[in-house]
């Protein structure tokens, strides 16, 4: 057991020669400048909006990168671009047709384009359609004045004398 | 390079600064935390160096503990002190790097500082009780470097904060995460390794 430790102590001695081992000079000088500028850099890369929409949105980059690596994938996405913007022009062109909503009256008032309806629908589509004050006695008999007397006096701007 | 406990041990005035430092630098402080890297540095290098006897490897790695330190430490709660703290980032990053490092084994040793010349316990060891007398100190850095390397990772850390940079039993254990008796019983394992290892320049 001395023996042994007597050997551990030998054994001290020889590891305090890797005390010695140091780095070359000035290295602790530059070491946390190092340290700091690589956090500087790192952070600089963290708020990169290219490098967030990459962690963010792996798909669109990866997207992206399709796009420029084959050429036809490039062609093929704008010809379907083109294609969505002209079909869109077109629809917007074409004359709306009536809605159902529309075609449901039985008869209309030529002269107004009023659609004109019998006393127990007004009642249903009143409830629907009107608010809740036109659905009283009085406010359907102020409807139905306003149908019977549809021909209105056009108003004169002549100034007077 | 290594700190005598009294250094290491600071008095409750210094770990009050020192814990204002860290919640500087927990508030993006860079100034506070560079003077945090300035304290731990050498010991942090010195233990990565060690267990990896490369310069190259120490110093990416000690960089990147330091780095992973910053970027975690809104995550440190002061129950131990950021010495321990930083240590065991340390201590996790080399012994994934050395288990990743298994099959290249390449060293980069740093020169031998002038006082290694002139400590006479070397230079008894290295001229005279040896069989091997023709032994010079950069052949024994050697030697001793291939001996530390065929230690297990956990062997070779005991060693390097005990025997080398003469960290005390207990703050190894905070720094391993485990008990002191079973600190004692990997550094006399390891010690008994090393002895093998080196029979013919310790006899």
């Amino acid at each position: 057991m001395e023996d042994q430790t007597e050997n551990f102590e030998q054994l001290k001695k020889l590891l305090a020669l890797k005390k010695h081992e140091q780095p070359p000079p000035g290295y602790f000088n530059k070491f946390s400048g190092n340290v700091i500028s690589r956090i500087h850099a790192e952070r600089a890369v963290e708020h990169d909006p290219m490098r967030q929409l990459e962690s963010e949105a792996p798909w669109l980059m990866r997207f992206w990168r399709a796009l420029e690596t084959k050429p036809i994938f490039g062609a093929a996405f704008g010809t379907a671009i083109c294609a969505v913007v002209l079909g869109g022009i077109l629809m917007a062109e074409k004359p709306a047709k009536p809605t159902a909503r529309m075609a449901l009256p039985e008869q209309s008032a030529p002269e107004t384009g009023i659609a004109v309806v019998s006393g127990n629908q007004a009642g249903s589509i009143g409830q629907g359609v009107l608010p809740a004050s036109a659905n009283e006695p009085g406010a359907i008999n102020l409807f139905n004045m306003a149908q019977s007397n549809s021909q209105t006096a056009p108003v004169s701007f002549q100034p007077r004398p | 390079m290594a700190t005598p406990d009294k250094e290491r041990k600071p008095d409750a005035e210094a770990a009050k600064a020192e814990l204002a430092l860290v919640e500087r630098a927990k508030g993006g402080d860079l100034r506070a935390y560079d003077e945090l890297v300035q304290r731990y540095q050498e010991r942090i290098y010195g233990t990565i160096y060690h267990m990896t006897s490369n310069h190259e490897d120490a110093n990416d790695l000690a960089q990147e503990t330091f780095i992973k330190a910053f970027q975690a430490l809104k995550s440190f709660k002061g129950g131990s002190s950021f010495y321990t703290w930083v240590y065991r980032i340390a201590v996790n990053k080399t012994i994934n790097f050395l288990k990743q490092r298994k099959n290249r084994q390449g060293m980069s040793l740093n020169d031998l500082d002038f006082n290694a010349e002139n400590d006479p316990d070397l230079v008894a060891l290295v001229s005279h009780k040896t069989p091997r007398r023709d032994a010079g100190l950069a052949e024994l850095q050697k030697k001793l470097n291939e001996a530390m390397s065929k230690l297990s990772e956990d062997h070779r850390l005991v060693v390097t904060l005990h025997d080398v940079q003469g960290v005390p039993h207990e703050e190894i254990a905070q720094i391993m995460e485990c008990n002191v008796g079973t600190v004692r019983s990997r550094l006399f394992y390891a010690r008994q390794q090393l002895q093998g290892y080196l029979a013919d320049y310790i006899k």
